[in-house]
């Protein structure tokens, strides 16, 4: 067998990084097509799986859908002519990217990946179909409401993002700082979180940076994303500690110039970070003009629809954080200027739970219970019961003010407390060498029982130290404890 | 016995005994078995796995890929059960083959079941020899357990595995009885062979 060549032999470095890229194209596929929502994700989760499979082990188990999209594709004859499986037809641009195969799940398929646990997320709509509704979820929404939109279908809650020419007039450095902010921001955000095949976050103009902090621009710059409900200037009622808002974070993400940055954000406070030139930028400036800047930037940050969740912790601790991920998703904040509503209402939240009726009948009812049943009438039992509570009323005040003497206690603690205060000492009749004598003899009496007790376990372990060995003071230890070791030889 | 590879390894070129050797190996190691007891068919049937490990004896680190068509040329002379194809990758060409000798035969030639396969799969070969990655309802809900994975994969293969060398392996279940003739015939069939087929 072996004459005929039968093993072949590849640079090790060649095949690893074959099968890496393959994994890896796979993996970005996958990605690329859960985020288009494609009507048939199902079965091109299928294909790609047994693919992906496929470079570790074989797979064993293959759904009948997946081994009939692999005939579809004519698997064996793909793999007979060109010696391995390629999707030849797949292409991404196009709606129904690999034609060959169903072009729709069908509820096999959906049953196989378990979708009902899987909550459909809803479709981005294109611009232009946006829905004008002044308010979609109506006026008064309460909080939670307003928290499940924002997560399932932002774009409907939130105001469509559009471009005021009249930003153009900010301040031209406040512009350089938030389209370095941006990059930097961003570039901060893990590779593992971009999506796939997203290019790097480069805006040049004010209105490039801002797009980035769009709905639309962090969806499509970032790998999956859970959008945060923010409370800042809402009216109505809202639970929990009010938020900054947009315009107040401003010293979030622009710390002011005495405030020490610690981990993720020390980099961006030294050249050429954002910070670090933001703070030589205020440096140079008088009041008037570095408050002008700082307002610059807080009508740049307000205009955003989405910022990170960031936050910075000081010498004592915190958290410092840009972003934050949630789970598999990337949390970010939604600005509340935006939500289309009018105010947040309690309506439809849960009323505030009220105190449940206590689980015994009180003392007098249960007492007058009791009587009724032995068969005192009902008034006569109240009366009998109240001439009982009142037996300490008729006390007279003397009698009722007069200090029950403390009841007598042990010799020996009675005695300790006498020696431990010595203001008294000439009234107690115990003096303190005595105490100390009857305290240490108690205590010696108990280490000598301690010893005891030692001995006694120390015994132990030698006898079962020596019993594995069989040596002859085992022997002579057995006669000793003859009576368990003979169950052992026997 | 699981896991004992490790201590009955012995190299095929060093010496003709050398399969002997590492039964005494596995003697010293574990001196509780009783080879000649074991061995007694009176007590029962012994079978002896035997791995017969083909490495690139280069410097640069290869990998081996059993080709298809030979292994299954060489399990169809010898009489095996159909048995179950590997291929590696999608591969056509390159992979694996287990299958069990055909029982007439097994009775005559103890050899009970033979395995082929490339050890790269080792790299990401899980503890428990489970095969359960990549499940279609991780990877359609993108699950974080399915990116660990994937990544960890990728950078497997992307950094260690290419500094290393992977060779194949034509694994015998064989009986007892079979264990001596196997070693006598072993080191000629196997080594000389590979040895004039890498110089050629």
């Amino acid at each position: 067998m072996l004459k005929s060549g039968a093993i072949v032999w590849i640079p090790s470095k060649i095949w690893f990084s074959f099968l890496a890229k393959r994994l890896r194209v796979l993996r970005d596929t996958q990605i690329l097509l859960e985020r288009r929502e494609a009507p048939n994700y199902g079965i091109m989760t299928g294909i790609l799986a047994y693919m992906m499979q496929s470079v570790i082990f074989t797979p064993t188990l293959v759904s009948p859908f997946v081994s009939e999209s692999l005939d579809l594709l004519y698997y064996k004859q793909v793999v007979d002519r060109f010696g391995m499986f390629f999707l030849h037809d797949l292409d991404l641009t196009l709606e129904n990217c690999l034609p060959s195969v169903l072009d729709r799940d069908d509820a096999d398929v959906l049953g196989a990946m378990g979708v009902k646990a899987r909550k459909k997320k809803a479709r981005m709509p294109s611009p232009d179909t946006e829905d004008e509704d002044e308010f979609p979820i109506g006026k008064k929404p309460n909080w939670k409401q307003v928290e499940r939109c924002l997560k399932e279908r932002p774009w409907v809650l939130m105001k469509q993002w559009r471009w005021q020419p009249e930003w153009g007039d900010t301040l031209d450095r406040a512009s350089q700082l938030f389209i370095l902010f941006t990059v930097h921001m961003w570039a901060s955000l893990n590779e593992r979180w971009h999506a796939p095949g997203a290019s790097a976050v480069h805006p040049t103009t004010l209105q490039e940076a801002l797009e980035q902090w769009t709905i639309k621009g962090v969806h499509a710059t970032a790998a999956s994303v859970n959008y945060l409900a923010c409370n800042a200037g809402l009216l109505g009622s809202v639970k929990g500690q009010r938020v900054k808002s947009f315009a107040d974070r401003v010293d979030v993400y622009f710390p002011p110039i005495g405030e020490e940055l610690f981990g993720v954000w020390r980099p961006l406070g030294e050249n050429p970070g954002y910070i670090s030139e933001y703070r030589e930028e205020m440096n140079g400036l008088n009041l008037v003009d570095a408050e002008l800047l700082r307002d610059g930037l807080r009508q740049l940050l307000s205009h955003c629809q989405c910022l990170p969740n960031g936050r910075r912790g000081d010498k004592f601790g915190g958290r410092n954080a840009i972003w934050e991920v949630n789970g598999s998703s990337v949390a970010v904040l939604t600005n509340p200027l935006f939500y289309k509503l009018e105010r947040i209402s309690m309506q439809g939240t849960k009323s505030i739970q009220k105190r449940r009726a206590p689980t015994h009948t009180g003392s007098k009812k249960l007492q007058q219970a009791m009587l009724e049943h032995r068969g005192v009438q009902p008034d006569v039992a109240r009366k009998a019961l109240k001439a009982k509570r009142s037996m300490n009323l008729r006390r007279s005040m003397k009698a009722k003010n007069i200090r029950a003497p403390p009841k007598k206690k042990a010799a020996v603690k009675e005695a300790m407390v006498v020696a431990s205060s010595p203001m008294y000492m000439e009234e107690g009749e115990v003096s303190r060498e005595e105490v100390d004598e009857e305290v240490s003899g108690e205590e010696e009496g108990e280490e000598v029982s301690g010893e005891e007790e030692d001995e006694e376990i120390s015994r132990e372990e030698t006898d079962t130290e020596f019993s594995g060995e069989g040596s002859e003071s085992e022997r002579s230890d057995r006669d000793s404890y003859g009576e368990s070791d003979e169950e052992d030889e026997g | 016995m699981k896991g004992i590879k490790l201590f009955t390894k012995s190299n095929l070129r060093d010496s003709y005994d050398s399969l002997q050797n590492s039964i005494k190996q596995l003697l010293e190691e574990f001196p509780s078995l009783d080879w000649s007891y074991m061995n007694n068919r009176e007590n029962g049937e012994l079978f002896i796995d035997v791995g017969v490990s083909y490495n690139p004896g280069e410097e640069r680190p290869l990998v081996g890929l059993w080709r298809l068509d030979s292994l299954e040329a060489s399990h169809g002379m010898a009489g095996f059960a159909s048995g179950n194809i590997h291929h590696i990758n999608t591969l056509n060409f390159y992979g694996g083959l287990q299958a069990e000798m055909a029982k007439s035969r097994s009775l005559q030639n103890h050899i009970v079941f033979r395995s082929s396969y490339n050890l790269a799969y080792e790299v990401t070969r899980r503890v428990n020899n489970r095969r359960d990655l990549f499940k279609e309802k991780s990877v359609y809900e993108l699950d974080p357990d399915f990116l660990w994975d994937i990544d960890r994969a990728i950078k497997l293969y992307e950094n260690d595995a290419g500094e290393k060398s992977f060779g194949v392996r034509d694994e015998f279940r064989i009986g007892g009885q079979a264990w001596d003739i196997f070693c006598e015939t072993a080191h000629e069939s196997v080594s000389q062979q590979v040895l004039q087929q890498r110089h050629s």
